[in-house]
């Protein structure tokens, strides 16, 4: 009975081993790769879809629609290239908002089998063991909007042979233009600050934007408010700057999740007290109904934002052009993003329109080729450096 | 001393900490808090944290911790920006009222229910309730996109008036009023303290505490529908909170609560909850008005918190040396007499 037993036992271990290679060899042989191309229009002939093997690449990216609708509008835009391309976009909800809960979500993309992984992260606490888990794993990755601050740990990312580069905006620099122009087109010399919870690698950097630029122009930086999570909490931010500092003239919303109505919200305090029209805004980070807040007699005068879809769009197209083989040295990919500015009403309602449009992607079709696809890195710097909400615009229609 | 004036004393006394409080931000900072409009604004910070606290206050005075009255008042509050826009003040109050009432009866009765603790039932609604905003905010977007932007849904304009200066401070009355009424003279109000004090003692005089649980969560929604309405024309608009930032809403209320309680020898909960909370504005004002870093802010908002939740302990250790000081006295006494 015993060797029975074992007789059965090794024979179904036996059937399991077979069909599990055989599982294996199946699927790579009936990879739908066809579909993909044949969707892309025949990008091939155009250098710039994915060609190194019949298997239909896969690339991860954290699905964060819900959070807000930037996310939505580059996921929308990245699923539309990777369709033109032939490539599969692997969307992974995230499992959590803190470093732990990032890391089990690329690990789940790892385990979902994707070639490549477009990452992104909060903080700078989780880039080292990001690159060790990708190269751990051999997985293609690129940083998507955030700027490596540390300089040992940018060098040894960068050292790693499967980065396949970074892209992200100059946060720092887009702080300081947006006080330099409420200095400089409104007079504001005094400043307070209604900022995002320290730690937050972006909200940090432009933290020392905004301080640099107060020096440098000489605003008085007056107070800060951080820690803002409903439109009540803006709302009673603005109110007790306002009647502390009877001076101010300027008030800075650094951004990030903050701006869910934090506009409504700060409007109406100023309206409360008839300082509509004599304190000036600036924000980062796009906002729904920025409209209706600018304009004459309105506090809304500059918001920039737009960088993280168009950090998606970049990434994507750098680890597409990766796979096809079009940086041939593999020197990681580092772009530099720019934010876009938004000054009156009808700047707000277009980037609605073309930029930021949760219903229709950026571009499509072969204008992913005219642009982006199977264009080296300096055609892809040279497109961000251009890149304006009346570009949109045109490839939009 | 007759009781009015007894009462006007203790009344004296309760006032003491918040300006005392404001006191030393007047001496540090005269030019920024010494004016009318600072006070104002301080009194006007107040009013949110105050008709919440006073929804909170039954539900934690029966032991139940309630981190998901954020999120209700935020759907709630959205509820009511649509019943204004159909209903006027009344379309308001009834649409903040049925949801708030409609979702405190969904968290009470899977507390009351499933017998889970309050804390674990609290975070999985507010998760549930943070994506329902989410959702309500995002078809309103689309369906009415005159009234919300698909981030947040706008409040009526003609009615904005009932959050500002001095309709809010009238509603505020009133409410204290109400609160009052239901804190002195309900039987759930009674029955919630007999529960949060000894639940066994409680059983044993016939008192379900489970039903008496569910009731606070039922009572407290009438306050926090109030509260979502004020605060929604107080920022003339609703937005929706995620990640479980909608949690927070409820610190500062519960902060209150806690120094209304500790004030109770002093002055009824209604009084002393409004003080409490005024404390806090008037800490909040002055930290901002101090130009403090961020950094700073939070070291000592942790540290008033901490001292806060520390004060039914310290009352009870000073009572406890006082009993215990009498009590030597006493047996002094009787030592001495007896010799």
């Amino acid at each position: 009975m015993k060797k029975l037993l074992s007789v059965l036992l090794a024979l179904s271990m036996l059937l399991c081993l077979l069909a599990g290679c055989g599982g294996n060899q199946s699927n790579s042989g009936n990879s739908p790769n066809a579909g993909g191309q044949s969707d892309g229009g025949g990008q091939n002939d155009q250098g710039g879809g994915p060609s190194q093997s019949d298997k239909t690449y896969r690339l991860g990216v954290l699905s964060l629609g819900s959070l807000t609708t930037a996310f939505q509008a580059a996921t929308l835009s990245l699923q539309d290239m990777c369709d033109t391309a032939g490539v599969e976009l692997v969307q992974v909800e995230l499992a959590g908002y803190d470093d732990q809960g990032f890391l089990t979500t690329y690990e789940n993309m790892i385990n979902m089998g994707v070639d490549g992984v477009i990452a992104y992260t909060f903080s700078e606490g989780t880039i080292r063991l990001l690159a060790d888990l990708f190269e751990e794993n051999d997985v293609d990755w690129f940083l998507a909007n955030r700027q490596i601050s540390d300089p040992d740990l940018k060098e040894y990312v960068f050292s790693k042979s499967n980065f396949v580069g970074n892209c992200y905006c100059t946060e720092e620099q887009m702080a300081y233009n947006i006080v330099q122009q409420l200095n400089a087109d409104y007079g504001v010399k005094n400043l307070a600050v209604i900022g995002l919870t320290q730690g937050d690698l972006n909200g940090d950097l432009r933290d020392q934007g905004i301080a640099s630029a107060c020096s440098d122009l000489g605003v008085t930086l007056l107070t800060e408010t951080r820690g803002i999570s409903t439109v009540g909490d803006v709302s009673n931010a603005v109110e007790g700057i306002i009647s502390s500092y009877p001076e101010v003239d300027g008030i800075f919303i650094v951004g990030g999740s903050i701006t869910t109505g934090a506009l409504a919200g700060a409007n109406q305090s100023l309206t409360n007290h008839n300082l509509s029209d004599k304190v000036a805004i600036g924000m980062i980070d796009i906002a729904a109904g920025m409209s209706e807040f600018m304009g004459e007699g309105k506090p809304l005068k500059i918001v920039a934002g737009g960088n993280l879809v168009m950090d998606y769009i970049f990434a994507g197209a750098s680890m597409i052009n990766h796979f096809s083989g079009v940086n041939t040295d593999k020197t990681p990919y580092v772009v530099n993003t720019n934010m876009l500015y938004i000054y009156t009403p009808e700047d707000a309602a277009d980037y609605d329109a073309y930029c930021e449009n949760t219903e229709k992607p950026l571009m499509s079709g072969d204008k992913w080729y005219d642009t982006l696809l199977g264009k080296d890195l300096a055609d892809i710097q040279a497109f961000s450096d251009e890149f304006s909400i009346a570009q949109a615009k045109s490839l939009n229609q | 001393m007759n009781k009015v004036t007894s009462k006007l004393l203790n009344l004296l006394k309760a006032c003491l900490i918040p300006t005392a409080l404001y006191l030393v931000l007047l001496i540090l900072i005269p030019d920024r808090v010494g004016n009318l409009d600072s006070i104002l604004s301080m009194l006007s910070l107040a009013v949110v944290p105050t008709i919440v606290a006073y929804g909170v206050h039954f539900g934690f005075v029966s032991g139940i911790m309630d981190f998901s009255v954020g999120s209700r008042m935020v759907l709630s509050g959205m509820c009511a920006c649509l019943g204004g826009y159909y209903g006027g003040v009344v379309g308001m109050i009834a649409a903040a009222l049925v949801s708030s009432l409609l979702l405190s009866a969904i968290v009470g009765g899977l507390f009351a229910g499933l017998k889970i603790p309050s804390i674990v039932i609290s975070f999985g609604s507010l998760m549930v309730f943070e994506i329902g905003a989410v959702y309500l905010v995002r078809w309103c977007g689309q369906a009415l996109p005159d009234i919300s932007t698909g981030q947040y849904i706008k409040a009526p304009e003609n009615l904005l008036f009932l959050g500002a200066r001095p309709w809010n401070f009238i509603i505020l009355a009133l409410i204290a009023v109400l609160f009052d009424v239901a804190n002195r003279k309900t039987k759930i109000a009674t029955q919630a303290r007999v529960v949060g004090s000894d639940e066994l003692i409680a059983r044993n005089i016939g008192i379900k505490p489970m039903r008496v649980k569910f009731s606070t969560y039922v009572l407290g929604s009438v306050f926090l529908a109030l509260a979502s309405i004020q605060s929604a024309c107080y920022s003339s608009a609703v937005g929706y909170s995620q990640l479980m930032t909608s949690a927070s809403m409820v610190f500062r209320p519960m902060m209150a609560v806690i120094i209304g309680i500790s004030m109770a020898g002093l002055v009824r909960h209604s009084v002393g909850i409004f003080l409490g909370s005024l404390c806090l504005s008037v800490m909040f004002t002055g930290i901002i008005a101090l130009g403090w870093p961020d950094s700073l802010q939070n070291i000592f908002l942790g540290v008033f918190l901490t001292a806060v939740l520390a004060l039914p302990t310290v009352q009870r250790f000073l009572a406890d040396a006082k009993r215990r000081r009498a009590a030597k006295k006493h047996f002094a006494g009787l030592a001495a007499g007896t010799k």
